[in-house]
Order: structure tokens, then C-alpha cells, then sequence
């Protein structure tokens, strides 16, 4: 899009904007009393929004710097990305005059020079100046405008809080709120809502700025410009944290000039140069002039949950029903959650390393509690959208009374606002500085191990104070790493719930599948294996490395095992689900399968065959999180998990190690049943 | 060469090293990370699994609008502004999929992959109407069906316009935007045959100025040979609308000359 470029001296100081609806800016430096009566309508009005607001002056930086002395317009609407760099350059100071509308035309020329050294073609300027733009002639005949337009500005900011938007999405959401009010006379075209929008940025209770925008100088460097070296500008998608290498530059028809986009997070909705991303977070507080510490605790705009301390909220754990183990681990999580944050240490992060079966999602119950009793939101977030569908159910019964929005992709809660969102780790994008508590589930399965948009969008989601809990089973190498130099506060939940030591795998010999299935017969090891499974009335996991060798095996073994119902399923099978459902109702007897299903699936008294473990899709985390799938009931807590491959693997045998430590762990702190007994 | 044309230069080949250093260079378009390496077939960026599945339409049922089965729509249309119209390939559900991608997904890096199927069904074009590659200026001008400013604003790019130009770039022939869109309509996709019958009715007009511009750039004085471009062929409404409208132009700017419209298409459903 484009947008009109402006600035504006005032006393010693001088900066540059740029705007969705000139007038409103205009309107907002050039008349005190209509700036004076949208403040005071946003301050009425923000008592029922929370918020952080600093009830401070816009990030655009005016303060209260007094009156501005003069205020000049571009006269032709400028691409935004070179509206962005026009007021990222601005020099600031002093502007008498003039010089104004000599340093404004100068950096707009930069700009299209920039282009031109980039290679971008530069489409043929209409002529346009700088342009001095008048008071209004009679000062204060917008007052009634201001007072309603602010009203609206106060909605759409409440409404977009904690979000980050594209431009589409906000309409879709301010159309899903029916944010125009009850008359509902205002459709949700961006016509409508840009001046209001406008407005809630220049009254610092949003930030707008491009989806794709220029990172801005490393301190360290800011002398180079100031010397007057050329802006390097290296672009970063501000949604989901991408550098230079996925952006794509292309002409565009929106802004008349080759604009980036960023193809990284493509699916989510395009992210680019010229496109606005909307950020329902207050300005940083050293952007509006001073510290929110130093305003005073009167100021109405400040909910007195926000300033309530930490230790609020006395954490009662006997009500969550948890077992020992359970008990201490949400404990110190709490404790960390409570602590007053270091300031040194910027990033909040907890691991909660617990084993599979440990009973995590019990865990986190008490760390949401005590989010919602501080009045603030907690968020949960796992990259599957089955394990959010699972999860769904299972938060509404443990919260009744708060209002969960579960997100996904083509979720009908999509614009819903909630105490506790469920999302998977793509939604985030979605959301900036939005949460006081981010769970993040499972964070070493795909596709959120491993990819550092996810990691940026979950970093972001959450308030500047707030807290980032990781869970694992299987956490990845690194944050071990660091939980062992004691650079990550963790903690680990070595037993299952049900108190019984985790069953480790035992090693069988045995060829690849690949030539199992070229060969008549299967081997004695196996089929005794399976067979005394079969026989002991268990649920059989047989997992393959590829979904060919899928149907085939499961052929294979129905030509063994004629007396039970076999079935194979992988990420390709329409019917997953439903067999899914059909061998946890033990309709299936046996499942082959892949990687799809090593995790998030709890089936009572089940045994687990790992075949070509020594392959190399299955690493540590995979062959822990498959042999995980057995003995998780409280019924048959031993069940038998089998690691069958011709060779023993470095991945086999430290996973069979990481299993024997967290048992020998447990047993040391007394956590399992069998030390009870002695 | 200056010093400054040479830096110019290397600064505009930079992207294209950084594209060879970026993670899965040569990952299939479609698929990524799915397909075997080192099996790159044709089409550049498809690996050949993804090359094999392509739609192609090798033979016409209907002469008029080259679809590869029986066709009510051009029986039932009393007379066709355009002579003819091909299409590359069926609009399958991959298809759909590549072509939602580019123009609502705004997946840019479609462009040359489902620019180079609009060349294979141009060179068909050209082999049936036995026009040899010898011939200078099969066509006079390539002609893009436009959408409206609305979306244009919107999706940053006119997919027809752009791939018309791909194809225009590579044989040589003058891309002419000479229509405009009267109003912004409801996605053609939306709608239902009637409807779109119904909306496509002097939904387009020809731009003098454009077609001034086509009639002085001709390279025959007494006739004239023109190419519609669009991206889907469903009932032929939209590519009808937009001849009749270029016809009536033409008509009017030089009514001796002798005109052929032909429409080509990517995909046709």
C-alpha cells in the first residue's frame, strides 16, 4: 500500500510519519483540542480494556515536546517500505522552516536512489513536493469527530490487543467482533477503519508498520549513518522473524515499485514490504519518553490486576489431584513463574522435562490457574493439531469458568478472544506480546523443532514480564545442554503418574525390513515376540520407518497372525483417524505404522515393536517417544517395547539409557510404587 | 563498462547466489523436500514426479475452445467474438492447487514454472494454426484479461498480465494492456454458469489510447492476428466478454481492417 509521508517541527525537535489517513494526522499535531478530546475519550474509554498503556505519548516520539510549529505533507503517496525508511532516517533536532521540507525531500530521493542501486527498477515519478499544510481554520470544529473516532480507535485496539496482523486479517477480525458498534453502520472495509486505526497508533495503543521492514541499525553502527554512510538495509519479516535469504522481490501493483515479500510464512498469509502489520501492543516504554514506573498509580487506564505484585496468587496444588512427582515439578515451576524477573535474564524460560506418560497436561493446570488469578491469559501451544483437538476437551473441564479459544488452522474461533488459547505453534504468528504464560508442548516435534519462525512467533507471543514454559519428553541436545550449565531454569518429572518405572526396551536381532518382505517367512525372534503379545491380550504399535513398507508388513503379518484384526495407517491414509479410534477400541488388534503416531497416543495396555531402529529417521527422542506408547495405563503398567533392527545404533542404546536413568532417578527420590512396598 | 555497471551487475546476480546457499535450493516447487534428489526433470523447478503429473491436453474434442471432451458451452454460444481458444493443461485438483498458490496464495515462485506451460500451449497454438516459428510475428499483440483496480491493490499482481509477459518476453511479441475492467466483480469462481453469463455483459471495454497503440504497432497493413491471454477457461464468459469488447474497439478505430482474436489459456476446467 501507499501512504502519505509527513513531518513535523515542533520546538527543538522535529520527526517525520507517515499516515493511513492524512487528515486525522494532520488534525492530531496541528489542533490541541482535538488531540486533548481524543485522549480524554481513550481515557474513558480504556477502563475496560486491559492494557499496559503508558498513557504516554505515541511511539511516532512527539511527547510532549509542545506545539507543532509546522507540519509539511508529501504531496504524492509513497510506497510504505520507503515510508519507513523516510522515518527510521529522520535525523531529528531542530528543523526551522525550510529545512523541513529540504530534509524530507532529501531522504524521500534516498529512498528511490536506494532502489536504484539495488537494481530495482524505479517507475518514472510524478512530480511531487514537499507541501506545507495549514491549521484548520477554525480550530476545535472536529471536536464531536475526534470524540466519537477515538471511541472507535479505543474498540479496535482493545479488540487487536496482543495480536500482530496483516491487514486482511484485522478487517476479518473487527468484522467478526462487529466492531462497528451497535448501529453497525460501519461495514469492515479498510476505508472505514483505517482513520481509526490511525488514530490508536498516534495515541500509542498500537504500532503499525510494515510486514517486511528493514531491521534497524546495531547501536554499534549508528555512527556510520550518522556520518552519513548509506543505509544497508537488511530486511526481516516482522511476523515470523525470516532474514533477507526467503525474501522474494517482485513488482508490485499495490505500491508501484519491486517490494519484498517474505516466502517463509507464505501459508499464513502474505507478509511484505508494503503490506502493514498491525501490532496490538503498546510502543516500547522507552520509545514513549519515560518509564511506566514513574506515571502515577492513580491513572485510571492501569487495571488493578496489571499492577497487582506476583505472589499474589497462593498456589494451592491439593485441589489439582497430582501425584508426588507431579506435585514438585509444578511447584518450582510456579515458584519461577512467581519469582520477580531478573532483569539480566530478558528471556523467562522454564523446561519442564517429564517422561511420556508423566502426566504434563495435569501439570500445567496449576501454572494456567495461577496466570488467570493474576488476571492474566495463558497460552498453550503444541505443533499438532490433533494434540490440540485432544487437549481442547480436557482444558474447558479443568477451567469451566474461562473462556478458551481453540486455534487452528481453519478454526471457527479464529478472532475470539480468551482467558486460555489452545493453538498450534502457527497460530502464533498470529499474536504479539499477547500472553502472560506461553506453554509450549512438545516442543522437539516437527515442524516446531527445528524451525526458527516457530521459535520466533512463540518467543514474541508473550508479554515482555511474562513467562515461557517449554515440555518435553524428549527435550532437543541443546536445551539439555543448557539445563546442565544451569543456563535454563528446568525441572524433571522422572516417573509416570501412575508411579510405575517406565519400561525399557529390550534389543532383538533382526534384518531390515526392506528384506523381510522380499523373504517368505519372519524371523522366530519376531514372530514369538509378537506372539506372546498377541496371547497376553495386548494392543500391538509395529512401527516402520516408510509409509511404503507400510501395507505390505501389515499383509505380512495377517498371513502369521490370521486370528486378529491387523491394519496400517501413515500420514497419507485418509481413514487415520478412524482406525486410530478403532484400535484404541481394540476393533484393530495390531497397527503398523509410522513416526505419525509416536506421540499424543495414549492406548491402554499396549505393547510397542520398533522395526529398522536403526534407521535413520528413528533418532533418541523418536525410539523414547515410540517405546513411550507402552505400559501408560495404570492397569498394565509394564508393557514390553522391542528395538528390532540388525544393528545396535548409538540412538538405540542412549535412549535405553536416558529411560534407565529418569527409573533410576525416580526410585532415588522415592517416587515409585515399589519403594513403598519395601 | 564502468566500474559502477559492473558492481550494478553483480549486485543484481546476488540474489541468485544467495538462492543457491538457501536450504533447499533444489527442493521441487510442489512437493520440497518429498522427492528423491538429484531426479530434476524438465520444467526447472519440478522434480519428475511432479513433471509426470501434469495435465496435458494432447488432442481437442471441442474445435472452439479446446476442451478435451464434449462441450455444451460452445454449442449453445450463438457466436464467439474469438476464433478460438487452447488451453495447456485439464484444471485438475494439482493444478488448482499450483494456480491457488500463485494468484490467491501469492506464491510468486509459480510464475516461471506456470509461465512455461502457457508457452507449451502457445507453441500447440501456433503448430495447429500451422504458423511456422519462422515467421516473424505470428501474433501482433499479446493481450492480458485484467482484473479489477480492487484487486489488483490487493493481490499486488494481474496473473494473466504477468504471464502474458513471461510469454510475450520469450517470443517476441508486444505485450498491450488494452482492457480495463468497468467494476469490480464477485470471484468468477463463486459464481454459477448463469451468472457468470449474466456478469460478464459489458464487463470489459477496450482503452482507446491501448488500442491506438496495437493498430500503429501491427506489422501487416490489411490484418491483424491478436492473443487473449487468461489463466482458467471455465465457460468461456470472461475471454468472450473481453474479445467482443476488443472487437467492438477495433470495429470502431479501423473498421477496414481484418482482425482475428485468439484466446489461450493455462488451464481449462
Amino acid at each position: 500500500m501507499k501512504v502519505v509521508v509527513y513531518a513535523v517541527a515542533a520546538g527543538k525537535r522535529s520527526w517525520a510519519g507517515w499516515s493511513l489517513a492524512p487528515e486525522i494526522d494532520t488534525a492530531y499535531w496541528l489542533d490541541p483540542g482535538y488531540r486533548a478530546e481524543a485522549e480524554l475519550a481513550f481515557r474513558e474509554k480504556g477502563n475496560d480494556a486491559p492494557s499496559r498503556v503508558h498513557d504516554r505519548q505515541p511511539a511516532a516520539g512527539a511527547g510532549e515536546a509542545g506545539e507543532a510549529e509546522r507540519l509539511v505533507a508529501w504531496t504524492e503517496p509513497l510506497p510504505l517500505g520507503h515510508a519507513l525508511a523516510v522515518a527510521e532516517r529522520w535525523p531529528g533536532g531542530r528543523l526551522p522552516g525550510r529545512r523541513l521540507d529540504q530534509t524530507l525531500s532529501r531522504l524521500i530521493a534516498d529512498a528511490w536512489a536506494g532502489d536504484a542501486r539495488l537494481g530495482l527498477p524505479v517507475p518514472r515519478q510524478p512530480a511531487a513536493h514537499a507541501a506545507h499544510v495549514p491549521r484548520a481554520a477554525e480550530p476545535g470544529a472536529g471536536r464531536a469527530d475526534a470524540h466519537a473516532l477515538a471511541a472507535r480507535a479505543c474498540r479496535a485496539a482493545a479488540l487487536l490487543q496482543g495480536r500482530a496482523l496483516l491487514v486482511s486479517e484485522a478487517l476479518a477480525l473487527l468484522e467478526a467482533a462487529g466492531a462497528a458498534g451497535p448501529a453497525g453502520a460501519v461495514p469492515a472495509t479498510w476505508s472505514a477503519w483505517a482513520p481509526a486505526l490511525q488514530l490508536a497508533a498516534l495515541l500509542g495503543r498500537l504500532r503499525l508498520g510494515g510486514a517486511v521492514a528493514p531491521q534497524p541499525q546495531p547501536r554499534l553502527l549508528r555512527w556510520r549513518q550518522a556520518l552519513g554512510a548509506r543505509p544497508r538495509p537488511r530486511l526481516r519479516c516482522q511476523r515470523c522473524g525470516s532474514g533477507t535469504a526467503r525474501m522474494r522481490r517482485t513488482p508490485c501493483a499495490a505500491c508501484g515499485r519491486a517490494c519484498a515479500y517474505c516466502e517463509a510464512c507464505l501459508t499464513m498469509g502474505r507478509s511484505r514490504e508494503c503490506g502493514l502489520l498491525i501490532l496490538g501492543s503498546p510502543g516500547s516504554p522507552d520509545a514513549g519518553g519515560s518509564s511506566p514506573a514513574v506515571s502515577p498509580r492513580s491513572e485510571p487506564i492501569m487495571p488493578a490486576a496489571r499492577a497487582m505484585p506476583r505472589q499474589a496468587a497462593a498456589p494451592d496444588l491439593a485441589v489439582w489431584n497430582l501425584s508426588p512427582a507431579q506435585t514438585a515439578a509444578a511447584s518450582a515451576a510456579l515458584a519461577y513463574i512467581n519469582a520477580p524477573g531478573d532483569p539480566r535474564q530478558p528471556r523467562r524460560r522454564f523446561l519442564l522435562w517429564a517422561v511420556t506418560g508423566a502426566g504434563k497436561t495435569e501439570m500445567i493446570f496449576p501454572l494456567i490457574a495461577s496466570a488467570l488469578a493474576r488476571g492474566g491469559r495463558a497460552l498453550i501451544a503444541t505443533p499438532r493439531r490433533d494434540v490440540v483437538l485432544e487437549l481442547d476437551p480436557r482444558i474447558r473441564k479443568a477451567f469451566p469458568g474461562a473462556a478458551v479459544v481453540t486455534l487452528y488452522g481453519g478454526s471457527e474461533q479464529r478472532w475470539e478472544q480468551g482467558e486460555i488459547t489452545l493453538a498450534t505453534t502457527h497460530q502464533l504468528f498470529r499474536f504479539r506480546e499477547g500472553f502472560d504464560l506461553v506453554i509450549v508442548d512438545e516442543i522437539d516435534a516437527f515442524p516446531y523443532h527445528g524451525d526458527p519462525m516457530l521459535h520466533f512467533a512463540a518467543e514474541n507471543a508473550r508479554t515482555p514480564d511474562g513467562t515461557h514454559v517449554l515440555l518435553s519428553a524428549t527435550p532437543p541436545a541443546a536445551l539439555r545442554a543448557e539445563a546442565r550449565l544451569g543456563r535454563l531454569a528446568h525441572v524433571r518429572v522422572p516417573v509416570r503418574f501412575h508411579r510405575h518405572p517406565l519400561p525399557v526396551p529390550a534389543l532383538l536381532s533382526m534384518p531390515p525390513v526392506r528384506k523381510l518382505l522380499r523373504q517368505r517367512g519372519l524371523p522366530r525372534g519376531l514372530t514369538s515376540a509378537l506372539g506372546r503379545s498377541i496371547d497376553r491380550g495386548a494392543q500391538l504399535f509395529v512401527f516402520v520407518q516408510q509409509i511404503r513398507d507400510v501395507e505390505p508388513l501389515a499383509a505380512k503379518l495377517r498371513r502369521f497372525f490370521p486370528a486378529i484384526v491387523i491394519a496400517g495407517t501413515s500420514s497419507q491414509d485418509p481413514d487415520r483417524t478412524d482406525k486410530v479410534q478403532q484400535f484404541r477400541a481394540r476393533a484393530i488388534r495390531l497397527l503398523v505404522t509410522t513416526t505419525i503416531l509416536e506421540r499424543g497416543v495414549t492406548v491402554p495396555k499396549s505393547d510397542v515393536f520398533i522395526l529398522d531402529a536403526d534407521g535413520r529417521l528413528f533418532d533418541e527422542a523418536s525410539l523414547i517417544q515410540m517405546a513411550g506408547r507402552a505400559g501408560r495405563s495404570k492397569d498394565d503398567p509394564a508393557g514390553n517395547v522391542y528395538f528390532c533392527a540388525p544393528e545396535r545404533t548409538r540412538a538405540q542404546t542412549s535412549a535405553i539409557a536416558q529411560i534407565r536413568s529418569m527409573n533410576r532417578i525416580a526410585r532415588r527420590h522415592g517416587y515409585l510404587i515399589e519403594n513403598e512396598r519395601r | 563498462m564502468s566500474v559502477g555497471s559492473i558492481l550494478r551487475s553483480f549486485r543484481r546476480a546476488f540474489p541468485a547466489f544467495t538462492a543457491l546457499l538457501a536450504a533447499n535450493a533444489n527442493a521441487c516447487l510442489v512437493c520440497g523436500g518429498r522427492c528423491e534428489p538429484r531426479q530434476q526433470g524438465h520444467f526447472g523447478s519440478l522434480c519428475r514426479t511432479c513433471f509426470r503429473g501434469i495435465p496435458w491436453i494432447t488432442r481437442v474434442y471441442c474445435l472452439i475452445c479446446g476442451r478435451p471432451e464434449h462441450c455444451p458451452d460452445c454449442v449453445r454460444r450463438a457466436r464467439a467474438a474469438f476464433v478460438l481458444s487452447r488451453s495447456a493443461v485439464r484444471y485438475d485438483a494439482a493444478i488448482r492447487a499450483w494456480i491457488a498458490q500463485y494468484k490467491y496464495g501469492g506464491n510468486e515462485a509459480f510464475e516461471p514454472l506456470l509461465g512455461e506451460l502457457l508457452t507449451m500451449a502457445y507453441r500447440g497454438l501456433c503448430a495447429e494454426l500451422r504458423l511456422p516459428p519462422s515467421m516473424p510475428r505470428r501474433f501482433d499483440a499479446v493481450i492480458p484479461v485484467p482484473v479489477s483496480e480492487a484487486r489488483l491493490l490487493e493481490r499486488g499482481f494481474n496473473q494473466a498480465e504477468r504471464l502474458g509477459g513471461r510469454l510475450a518476453e520469450s517470443e517476441g511479441i508486444p505485450l498491450v494492456d488494452a482492457l480495463r475492467r468497468t467494476r469490480h466483480s464477485v470471484k468468477q469462481s463463486a459464481k454459477t454458469r448463469g451468472a457468470r453469463l449474466r456478469d460478464t455483459h459489458n464487463l470489459f471495454r477496450a482503452d482507446s489510447a491501448a488500442v491506438a497503440e496495437l493498430l500503429h504497432s501491427r506489422s501487416r497493413p490489411d490484418s491483424c492476428r491478436l492473443l487473449l491471454i487468461d489463466d482458467i477457461y471455465t465457460t468461456g464468459s470472461t475471454v468472450n466478454a473481453c474479445a467482443e469488447a476488443l472487437a467492438d474497439a477495433l470495429r470502431q478505430a479501423a473498421p477496414t481492417l481484418r482482425f482475428e482474436i485468439y484466446c489461450l489459456t493455462l488451464a481449462r476446467s
